[in-house]
C-alpha cells in the first residue's frame, strides 16, 4: 500500500473524513469554487455607433489620463446636436488614439492630433473620420503643439527642446530645430516662425531661454532671435485680421500674475501687453479680431482694437457652474466652447458653448479633460 | 450568477454552516477547547504583538511557512496575497513595486510590524513588499479591521505581522540555498539558528536578482506585437540576526537587525508609441534594529523595548526632462526611532489589563522636499494606550464570552491629538464548535511626509484621516485541524486623503475624500488526513465606494475589485512534496468613474510545485521545481504594466541540523 492510501486509509478509521463531509464540506468546496472562478463578470464594453460625420462640425481632444492611453476624440455637430464619443475608435476599428492628446489642428480638410506620450501626431480625414496615417517621432521627442504652413511644411513642437518639421501630405520628418525649454505654443506670421519656450513654469525656468519666444526661420530652421516674454508663455496664436501675434502668458502661483503679449510678427518687436490674472488657455476671433482667455473664474475678452485695456469678463465661472480646462472659438459664429472638468475627478466632462455675449447657447458630453477644439 | 443571488449564497452559506472567525492556526494537538481563543502559545514575546490583550475578536490569518512555499513564494508579497481581504497591487514581475490594499483601503492604511515591532514608514507611508524575500520569513499574520487602539496609527484596514525565521530549539542548525530560473530569476542564501543554553540566536543573508526582461505582446496602431519588458532588472541583498537570552527568572533580553539593499530599473507605462522610463533606477538601503527586554514580577510583567530605521532612497531618470536637460536625481534619507514601556498583569484568572506609553521621532531629508522646511521634515510623537481583556465562564447558556477594550492617545508635535477606542467580544455555546465575534473601533491614519511636504504636490495643511471600523464573524471548527471562518467588515473612511488637481498644472494632496467598505471573506484552512494534505482557500467580496458627493458618488474605488480569492495545496508523501497555488482577482476599475472601459479584465493564475528531500550523511538535500502562471495567463494588475507570463524556477536547499550535546 502506498504511503497516501495508508495514510488516507488512517484518517478515515479516525473518522476525520466523514467529519468534514456533509453541510461543512459542502462549505469548503463552495469556497474553493468561488476561488476558482469568481461570480462577478467583467463590465461589457458597448463599442461607439460608427457614424458619418459629414463636412461640417467639431471635435474635441480629450486628453484622458496620463498613462491610461485612453485619449479620445468627441465629434459634435452644432447643427444636429447628438456627441459621438471616442470617435476616432468608431470610424477606426481597432485603432486608437494613444496616451495623452494635447492639441488639434484643422488643415486643408484634414486633422492633425498631436498625441503627447504616444509620440505621434495622428492625421484624420475630418469628413469622414478616417485615420490617413500618422507622423511617429523618436523618443524624446513628445508633440504638443502644431502649425501647418503650407501643403509641403508643417512643425511640431516637442518636450525635447525642438521643433520637429514634416510634410503634412506625406507625413514624412523632414527636419528637427533646437529651440528654447519645454516649449509649447507655435504659430506662423509674417514669413516667421514663433516658439513659446515654457520652461515647463517653475520647474525648468532657470534654463536658457526660458520664458522667450524664439523666431525661426521656417526654410532652414535657423533660430533668429529670442524675444523675451515672461515666465510659462503657453499659447502663441496669430490673427490676420490684425497681424499681430499674441502669447498668453500663463501664471505660476503664487508669484506671477500672467499676461497677454502682442507682437509685431514683421518687425519682431512687443507692441502691447495686457496683464491679467489667472490666464490658463487662450483662442482668437479672427473675424472679428477679439482674443478670448480663459480664467479660473471664467473668461476675459480683450479688444486689442480699443486703445484703453480693452478687458472685459462675458463668461464667469459661477454662471457656468464648472470649473473650466479649454477654449475654443467658433469661426463663423463666434462662439465660445469651453471644455470643463467636473472637479478634475478624471470623468468623463462637457463642454459649454456660450455666446458672445457669454449666454449659454448649449452643452454637450465629451471625454476625460478635453485639452482642445478643431472646427471644420 | 448575479450579486444578490451571490449576496443571498454567502448569507445562507454563513448562517447554515457557522462558518467563522479569525482564521486561527488550526488548533492542534493539546490544545485546551475551552480556552481555543485565546492567543496561541508563542516562544518569543515580541512576536506575540497581534495577540498579546486581544482574545481575536478580529480575524487573523496566518500564513505559514509550508503555504508559503506551496504557493512558489518569492517575496513577502506571495505570501500576504494568501489571506482573506488582500489585494495585492503590483507593478511588474519579480522587482516590480508591491503595495497592499487589505479590505479596500489603501496601502497606507496598514501598519506593517516585523517581529511584532512597528516597521515606520513616515516618508510615503507605504511599505514595499518586494523587498523582503519569502526565505526570510517563517509566517505572515494578517489581523482584518481597523485597531488603532492596539497598533497605533494606519491600522484602518489592519496589521500585517511580519515573523522572521525562528530560532533552532536546541543544537543549530544550517540551511543554504540556490535557485535559478526564467529571465535570468536568481537567489543564493544562507542562514542558520541554533540554541545554546539560555541563548537562541538566528541569522541569514539572502541574495535575489532577476532580468526582469519576460515578454509580452501589446496592441499599438492597429497591430498586436510581442515587446520584451526593458530596464526591469532588480537585485536585492537581503540580512537579518537575532539574538535572545532567557535567564530563569523569566528576564529576557533580545535584539535582532535587519537590512536590506536593492537596485531596480523602474520601467513605466506601456502605452500606445512609448515605453516609459525605460533608464529610471531605484535605489534603497535600510536598516531596521530592535531591541527588548521583559521581566516578570509577582503581579506585573513589564518591558521596554526601542527600535530605529535608517533608510536611503535614490531614484534617478535621466530622461524625466520634466526636471531639466539632465533629468530627475533625488535623494531622500529617512531616521526614525522609537522606545516603548509597557506594563501588564493579571486580574484575577481570566482578566489581562495592559498599559503603553510609546515615545517616536522621525526626520526625513529630501531633495524635493517644501523649501520651507529647509529639507529636513521631521515629526514628534507620544502615545499612551491602555488595553484589557476578560473572560466570563459558565454565563448564559453554559457558553463562554470575553471582552476586550483599548483606548490609545497620540500626541503629536505637528498634527492635531487623535484618540482611538476600540471593543470586541466573542462568544462560544458551551462546547460547540461554533465562536461568534464583533469588533469596532475608531481609527486614524497621520498624513505622510510626501503628501505633506512632497515639492508642488504637498499639503502641510492635510488633517488626520479618521475611520470607524465594525467586525462580525463567526468560526467553525470541523475536527481538530480545519477551520471555517466567515466575517462581514464595514470601513468608514472620512478625511480621506487624495490628489487633487489645483488647476490643469498642479496637483496637491487634499482631505476630500469619504469612503465607505464593506464586504464579506470566506475562508476554509487546515491539514486533513494526519497532516499528509494541507489546504488553505479563502473568498472576498468587497465594495469599497467612493461617498464623497458629487459625480463619482457611489462609484467604486480605482484599484479596488469586488472579487479576491485563493487558495493552497500542499500533500506530503514522504521523501516527496507538491505544492499548488492558485489567484482570482475580479475586474477592477482604474478610474474613478468606473467606466466599463477603464476596467481591467478579471484574471486567474494558477501555479505549481514538486520537491523531493533525501538525507545524505546526515545532511538534507531538497530539490524542487517550481512552475508559476502554468496557463501563461496575460494580464495586469495596473493599467499598462505587463505581467509575466509562465515562469519556472528551480531551487536545492541543503541543511543541516546538530543536536545539543547534553
Amino acid at each position: 500500500m502506498s504511503a497516501i492510501a495508508r495514510n488516507i486509509d488512517t484518517s478515515v478509521r479516525k473518522g476525520v473524513t466523514t467529519r468534514l463531509c456533509g453541510m461543512s464540506l459542502m462549505s469548503a468546496l463552495l469556497v474553493f469554487a468561488l476561488m476558482m472562478a469568481g461570480c462577478i463578470s467583467d463590465p461589457a464594453i458597448t463599442s461607439p455607433p460608427v457614424v458619418n460625420a459629414g463636412a461640417h462640425g467639431v471635435l474635441v481632444v480629450n486628453e484622458g489620463v496620463w498613462k491610461q492611453d485612453n485619449s479620445t476624440l468627441t465629434f459634435y455637430n452644432p447643427d444636429s446636436g447628438g456627441p459621438v464619443q471616442d470617435y476616432f475608435a468608431a470610424r477606426n476599428p481597432g485603432l486608437r488614439l494613444g496616451d495623452l492628446g494635447n492639441s488639434i489642428v484643422a488643415w486643408n480638410g484634414r486633422g492633425y492630433i498631436a498625441v503627447s506620450t504616444s509620440r505621434a501626431v495622428e492625421v484624420i480625414d475630418l469628413a469622414t473620420g478616417h485615420s490617413l496615417g500618422r507622423v511617429r517621432l523618436n523618443a524624446p521627442n513628445e508633440p504638443r503643439m502644431i502649425t501647418v504652413i503650407d501643403s509641403a511644411t508643417a512643425f511640431v513642437t516637442t518636450f525635447a527642446d525642438s521643433v520637429i518639421r514634416f510634410n503634412p501630405i506625406t507625413l514624412a520628418a523632414t527636419g528637427a530645430f533646437p529651440v528654447g525649454p519645454a516649449p509649447e505654443g507655435i504659430a506662423y506670421a509674417a514669413g516667421h516662425l514663433f516658439v513659446a519656450n515654457s520652461g515647463l513654469g517653475n520647474l525648468r525656468r532657470a534654463e536658457p531661454k526660458a520664458g522667450t519666444i524664439s523666431v525661426l526661420d521656417p526654410a532652414s530652421g535657423a533660430e533668429l532671435m529670442t524675444l523675451p516674454v515672461g515666465t510659462n508663455p503657453l499659447s502663441v496664436q496669430y490673427l490676420p485680421s490684425r497681424n499681430r501675434v499674441y502669447v498668453l502668458v500663463r501664471p505660476i502661483l503664487p508669484d506671477t500674475l500672467g499676461a497677454v503679449v502682442e507682437y509685431d510678427p514683421v518687425l519682431l518687436r512687443e507692441v502691447r501687453r495686457w496683464v491679467v490674472a489667472g490666464g490658463y488657455d487662450m483662442a482668437v476671433d479672427d473675424a472679428r479680431g477679439i482674443i478670448y482667455m480663459m480664467r479660473a473664474d471664467g473668461v476675459a475678452r480683450i479688444d486689442p482694437s480699443v486703445a484703453t485695456d480693452g478687458v472685459s469678463n462675458p463668461v464667469r465661472l459661477s454662471d457656468a457652474g464648472g470649473m473650466f480646462y479649454s477654449i475654443g472659438v467658433e469661426p463663423v459664429s463666434g462662439d465660445l466652447y469651453l471644455g470643463t472638468t467636473k472637479g478634475y475627478s478624471s470623468v468623463p466632462a462637457e463642454v459649454m458653448i456660450f455666446d458672445r455675449a457669454g449666454i449659454v447657447k448649449s452643452r454637450f458630453a465629451c471625454g476625460i479633460y478635453p485639452g482642445d477644439f478643431a472646427f471644420y | 450568477m448575479n450579486i444578490p443571488a451571490l449576496h443571498i449564497s454567502l448569507l445562507l452559506l454563513s448562517s447554515a454552516c457557522a462558518v467563522a472567525q479569525p482564521e486561527t492556526p488550526a488548533p492542534g494537538k493539546g490544545t485546551d477547547s475551552a480556552r481555543v481563543y485565546h492567543a496561541p502559545e508563542v516562544r518569543v514575546e515580541a512576536r506575540t504583538i497581534l495577540t498579546r490583550v486581544s482574545r481575536g475578536t478580529q480575524p487573523r490569518a496566518i500564513i505559514t511557512r509550508a503555504q508559503i512555499e506551496a504557493a512558489n513564494g518569492f517575496d513577502l508579497s506571495d505570501a500576504v496575497a494568501y489571506a482573506p481581504g488582500v489585494f495585492v497591487k503590483q507593478y511588474g514581475g519579480v522587482g516590480g513595486l508591491r503595495t497592499i490594499s487589505l479590505r479596500g483601503t489603501s496601502a497606507q492604511q496598514t501598519v506593517i510590524l516585523i517581529d511584532g515591532i512597528r516597521y515606520r514608514s513616515s516618508a510615503d507611508g507605504g511599505f514595499d513588499f518586494s523587498n523582503v524575500p519569502a526565505t526570510a520569513v517563517e509566517q505572515v499574520e494578517v489581523l482584518r479591521g481597523g485597531n488603532a487602539a492596539l497598533y497605533g496609527a494606519n491600522a484602518l484596514g489592519g496589521v500585517i505581522n511580519v515573523v522572521t525565521r525562528a530560532p533552532a530549539a536546541s543544537g543549530m542548525a544550517l540551511t543554504a540555498r540556490g535557485g535559478y530560473g526564467s529571465y535570468g530569476q536568481r537567489e543564493i542564501g544562507i542562514a542558520g539558528n541554533g540554541a545554546a543554553g539560555k541563548q537562541t540566536w538566528d541569522a541569514g543573508v539572502n541574495a535575489t536578482a532577476t532580468n526582469g526582461n519576460y515578454p509580452f505582446s501589446f496592441n499599438e496602431f492597429g497591430s498586436t506585437s510581442a515587446f520584451e519588458r526593458d530596464n526591469a532588472d532588480f537585485s536585492n541583498y537581503f540580512g537579518r540576526g537575532g539574538w535572545a537570552y532567557r535567564r530563569d527568572d523569566g528576564l529576557r533580553l533580545s535584539a535582532s537587525m535587519q537590512g536590506y539593499r536593492s537596485e531596480r530599473g523602474v520601467p513605466g507605462a506601456v502605452v500606445q508609441g512609448n515605453r516609459e522610463q525605460l533608464r529610471a533606477r531605484l535605489d534603497e538601503s535600510d536598516l531596521f534594529a530592535a531591541a527588548a527586554a521583559s521581566w516578570p514580577t509577582e503581579k506585573w510583567e513589564l518591558s521596554i523595548s526601542a527600535s530605529g530605521r535608517l533608510n536611503a532612497l535614490g531614484y534617478r531618470d535621466p530622461d524625466a526632462r520634466i526636471a531639466g536637460p539632465s533629468g530627475i536625481d533625488d535623494e531622500y534619507r529617512e531616521r526614525e526611532g522609537s522606545i516603548a514601556g509597557r506594563g501588564r498583569r493579571a486580574i484575577g484568572e481570566h482578566g489581562v489589563a495592559e498599559g503603553t506609553v510609546e515615545f517616536s521621532q522621525t526626520h526625513l531629508r529630501g531633495d524635493n522636499l517644501d523649501p520651507a522646511l529647509g529639507s529636513v521634515a521631521s515629526r514628534t510623537s507620544l502615545s499612551g494606550a491602555a488595553a484589557t481583556n476578560w473572560l466570563y465562564q459558565d454565563g448564559l447558556f453554559g457558553c463562554e464570552t470575553a471582552f476586550e477594550a483599548g483606548l490609545r492617545l497620540d500626541l503629536f508635535d505637528d498634527l492635531p491629538t487623535a484618540l482611538s477606542p476600540s471593543a470586541g467580544v466573542i462568544w462560544r455555546a458551551g462546547s460547540t464548535p461554533l465562536r461568534l465575534r464583533a469588533h469596532g473601533g475608531l481609527n486614524y491614519r497621520a498624513p505622510s511626509f510626501a503628501e505633506q511636504y512632497y515639492l508642488n504636490y504637498g499639503n502641510a495643511n492635510l488633517r488626520p484621516e479618521r475611520s470607524a471600523s465594525g467586525d462580525l464573524g463567526a468560526t467553525y471548527e470541523v475536527g481538530e485541524t480545519f477551520v471555517l471562518e466567515s466575517s462581514f467588515f464595514m470601513i468608514a473612511t472620512r478625511d480621506q486623503i487624495v490628489s487633487v488637481p489645483r488647476s490643469p498644472v498642479s496637483w496637491s494632496a487634499a482631505n476630500v475624500e469619504h469612503v465607505l467598505s464593506r464586504g464579506i471573506e470566506l475562508g476554509a484552512s487546515g491539514r486533513l488526513f494526519d497532516g499528509l494534505l494541507g489546504l488553505r482557500a479563502s473568498y472576498t467580496l468587497t465594495r469599497a465606494e467612493d461617498r464623497s458627493g458629487g459625480t463619482v458618488d457611489g462609484k467604486l474605488l480605482v484599484y479596488a475589485p469586488e472579487e479576491v480569492a485563493n487558495g493552497v495545496v500542499d500533500l506530503r508523501l514522504g521523501r516527496y512534496g507538491i505544492g499548488t497555488g492558485w489567484q482570482y482577482v475580479g475586474h477592477r476599475f482604474t478610474l474613478p468613474a468606473n467606466d466599463p472601459a477603464s476596467a481591467l479584465p478579471r484574471y486567474g493564475l494558477l501555479g505549481a510545485n514538486i520537491s523531493a528531500r533525501w538525507v545524505i550523511g546526515g545532511v538534507g538535500v531538497k530539490a524542487r521545481l517550481e512552475c508559476s502562471n502554468i496557463f501563461n495567463t496575460e494580464y495586469q494588475v495596473v493599467r499598462n504594466y505587463p505581467m509575466p507570463g509562465r515562469t519556472f524556477l528551480g531551487r536545492i536547499e541543503i541543511d543541516f541540523h546538530e543536536e545539543e550535546q547534553p
